[in-house]
Formats: C-alpha cells, structure tokens, sequence
C-alpha cells in the first residue's frame, strides 16, 4: 500500500513542546532517543496529522499555505515535511 | 539537539525570546562524589556523599517533572556513575524523558554501554581536559583515565550512544584543541565542545596554573580546522549568549541552583520544600532570565538571541549578576581572566 492511501497521526509516545512565540516545536522521539527542533511548516504538519488520511492532511496545508506562498511552493515544502517526519517516526500511519 | 528542520527565520535576533512556563532542559546534579582528584572540578567532589537526595526523593522529583511536561533532563555531577543508583534511576525514567549524561566515562564497559541503550539515554558529554594521554592522567590525578576515557566512549559509540568530547579550555590544553577535533573524528564522535573555564571548586583554587589570556582563548579556537564529520560547540565571541532563560539546574542536596555554573552564587530554594516551578519563579532568577544588563554584545545578542553573555562569568569577575560577561572579547572591559577577584580568591582560604 502506497503511503498516500493511508491515515497519519502524530506518533503516540512522541512528546511536542510548543513554543508558541517562536511559532514552533520540539519533539521528544523515546524510541530513538533525541529532541528535534520542528520549524513551523513541520509544526503545522504534525497538527494537521490528526488521525485523516493523507490526501485531506495534503489539501488543508497546500490550502493554508498556499494562499501565502503559492500552491506549488506549499505542496513541494509539505511533501519534503511530511517524508522527513514520517522517516523521523514524529508522525505514523495511525490504522 | 538535532535541528532536522532549520528555523525559517533568519538569525534569533528576528524572534522575541519566549518567556518560558518552564525551562527547556533541567541539569540534576546527581552526585556530588567522584573516584577520581581533578584539578579542575567545579564540584569539588569528594569521595563520600554528604546531604544529598535520596533514590525515592530523585524518583520523585523526576515524576514532578514528568508531570509537569518537561522533555530534556541532563544528569551531571560529581561523576553520576559513582551514585550507586543511577542507572536504578535512569532505568526508573524510562525513557518519559530525553537523557543525556555529563560523565568521566571510565567507568562505561561495553555492559553498561548495552544498559544505557536500552535505558534510551541519548548522549553522552564526556569530560578530557586534555586530548593527550599523560595530561589528562596528570590533571585526574589517576593513571590510565584517558585510556579508560576513550575505552568508554568507544563502547557508548558502538552501542549507537552519541557522544560529544568535552575540553574545559585551559593552559594546559590550549595550544592542542585540534588533537579534540581529531580523536572525535577518529572514534566517530560528532561533536567537540570547548567549554570556558569557571572560577569554581578546585578550578577556582588551581586558577593561576589553569587560566589564560581572552587573547589566548580566541587564538586556540581559530586555530581549529573541524571536518564535516564533527561540530564544534563553543560559546566565545559571537556566540556568548546568556543561556539562563531557557535552563535550569538543582544541586545534589536538592537545591534550585539555575545552572550548574551559579551553583555558588545563587540558590533559588529546596525542591523538597517546593514545586520546583515555584523556585523558577524566584525574583532573582526571573532577573537573569530577563538579560537585565549594563551592556551587551551585538554580535553576540544576534546569534544567541539574547542579552548579555554568561551570568556565571559576569558575577564572577564583577560582583553583579548585571555585569558584561568578561569572556566576551567585545565586553572584556580591560578585564585579565588571569587574575582572579580578591573576593573568589578568599573562598580558597
């Protein structure tokens, strides 16, 4: 199954500490043990991962951000997010 | 830290400093014991534990802190390994937390190595005063800790452990940064830290023999040619920055002390008797998270984000927690890190 058919949530033992000033986050990831610093576009794609299949996650953030950046810009810099936090195990297919 | 997602905005100076609920990393002070006699122990270690924690009063602080959402806890001490329940106490945090261990690392064998994995601890900052053999066993006062020194990091790194070398600059070690440099990249370590040296516990009172010039410092860490393999943390000109409104720190007696660096200065209250983020809320403690300063480096502000260098060094040659931070080439203000204040010389008698 392609990873784009499935549903992504925020994986359960990771801990998010928000900063809301600075507009992002770090995560704590126990099962290989670091703390990542989350910028705000990987922030926001996180939050986006709230158990919703992958297409809907897609369309709301290039919807978000694309009106700022442009479609194309929004969808390159979420797929470029989204790979690097799934292959960190920050976000998990969540079914 | 792993900055896998690089902040989009350009330089810290563009973002206002948060002001913290509670800190970004806490640093226990486990132990205040430790095997071995070096010249340049901030702690002054001693062999025996005196008034320090119990097991179930660190158990239960640490549930305090997970309780209240903290993410980064740093183990230092004396040695942490020399407690007889740390690793009851690692293994009691179970990974709920991200651990890294400030350590001599003489005492990491290849089991204890496969333990601390398994204990989800994340890196280990392991002190060499010296990169060459026979230094780091003269200023330990124990033959053969360097060898054993590397022993351990070699087993940490097989394990998958990181690890960062640690070198307090000194005269004894600043004409030879680069053999740091080198031995991380020769053992697969990632990074180097060259820490300052503070007027602290036996390194207060070895001063003279340890202490060089501002000019001498910078001089060393120019000289330093670092592979793409190793990154080389350092808090000189420009990156002084004051570190103290996002850290924390308790002694081994439980006190709130802010950083292990103003461990004789300060002391913001016993987490026995309260909350620890109550103690976070102590006036003075507020005041160093502030960057109340006289003055303040530009270059500095602008890569820390922050006001003022060091509070620890700044107190510690002027007197006042509001003082430029002397360690900073910029704000040294004619200050000779030679010489040490009349007022620290007199804790030596």
């Amino acid at each position: 199954m392609s990873f784009r058919n499935a549903s992504y949530a925020k994986t359960p033992e990771v801990v998010l500490r928000p900063f809301a000033e600075w507009g992002h986050a770090y995560a704590f990831t126990p099962s290989e043990p670091d703390i990542i610093d989350l910028n705000s576009t990987a922030f926001y794609i996180v939050e986006l991962c709230d158990g919703r299949p992958y297409g809907q996650i897609e369309n709301e953030f290039i919807e978000t951000v694309g009106a700022r950046i442009g479609s194309d810009r929004a969808r390159q810099q979420f797929q470029s997010g989204f790979e690097a936090l799934l292959e960190r195990n920050i976000i998990s297919a969540s079914e | 830290m792993n900055e896998l997602f690089r902040p989009e905005k350009q330089g810290l100076a563009a973002w206002p400093r948060p002001k913290l609920d509670k800190p970004f990393k806490l640093t226990i002070c486990v132990t205040q014991t430790c095997s071995m006699d070096c010249k340049l122990c901030y702690a002054d270690c001693t062999n025996k534990p005196e008034n320090e924690l119990t097991t179930d009063q660190w158990k239960a602080f640490i549930d305090e802190l997970i309780d209240e959402n903290f993410l980064h806890i740093f183990f230092e001490g004396g040695e942490p390994f020399d407690r007889p329940d740390f690793e009851e106490l690692l293994t009691y945090i179970d990974r709920r937390l991200y651990v890294a261990i400030r350590t001599h690392a003489v005492g990491i064998d290849e089991a204890r190595a496969r333990r601390l994995k398994e204990m989800g601890v994340g890196r280990l900052y392991v002190d060499l005063f010296s990169a060459e053999p026979d230094v780091q066993d003269e200023l330990t006062a124990t033959p053969g800790s360097y060898d054993r020194a590397v022993a351990g990091m070699r087993n940490a790194l097989s394990q998958g452990i990181n690890v960062t070398i640690l070198g307090i600059l000194s005269r004894r070690n600043h004409e030879n940064l680069q053999e740091y440099v080198d031995l991380a990249e020769a053992i697969g370590a990632d990074q180097v830290g060259v820490l300052r040296l503070y007027p602290l516990g036996r390194a207060r009172k070895n001063w003279s023999e340890l202490s060089i010039s501002a000019d001498e410092m910078m001089n060393a860490l120019n000289s330093v040619r670092v592979p793409k393999s190793v990154q080389l943390m350092q808090s000189w000109h420009p990156k002084d920055g004051n570190c103290c409104w996002q850290n924390a720190a308790v002694s081994p007696a439980g006190q709130s002390i802010g950083c292990p660096y103003l461990r004789e200065y300060v002391d913001f209250g016993s987490i026995l008797e309260n909350r620890f983020l109550d103690t976070w809320d102590d006036p003075l403690y507020r005041q160093l998270r502030e960057s109340d300063v006289e003055e303040t480096c530009a270059d500095c502000s602008s890569t820390q984000g922050t006001l003022g260098g060091c509070r620890s060094t700044a107190y510690a040659f002027h007197g006042r927690f509001t003082a430029s931070d002397p360690y900073c080439i910029h704000n040294n203000q004619g200050v000779d890190l030679n010489v040490l204040p009349q007022r620290l010389l007199r804790k030596n008698t």
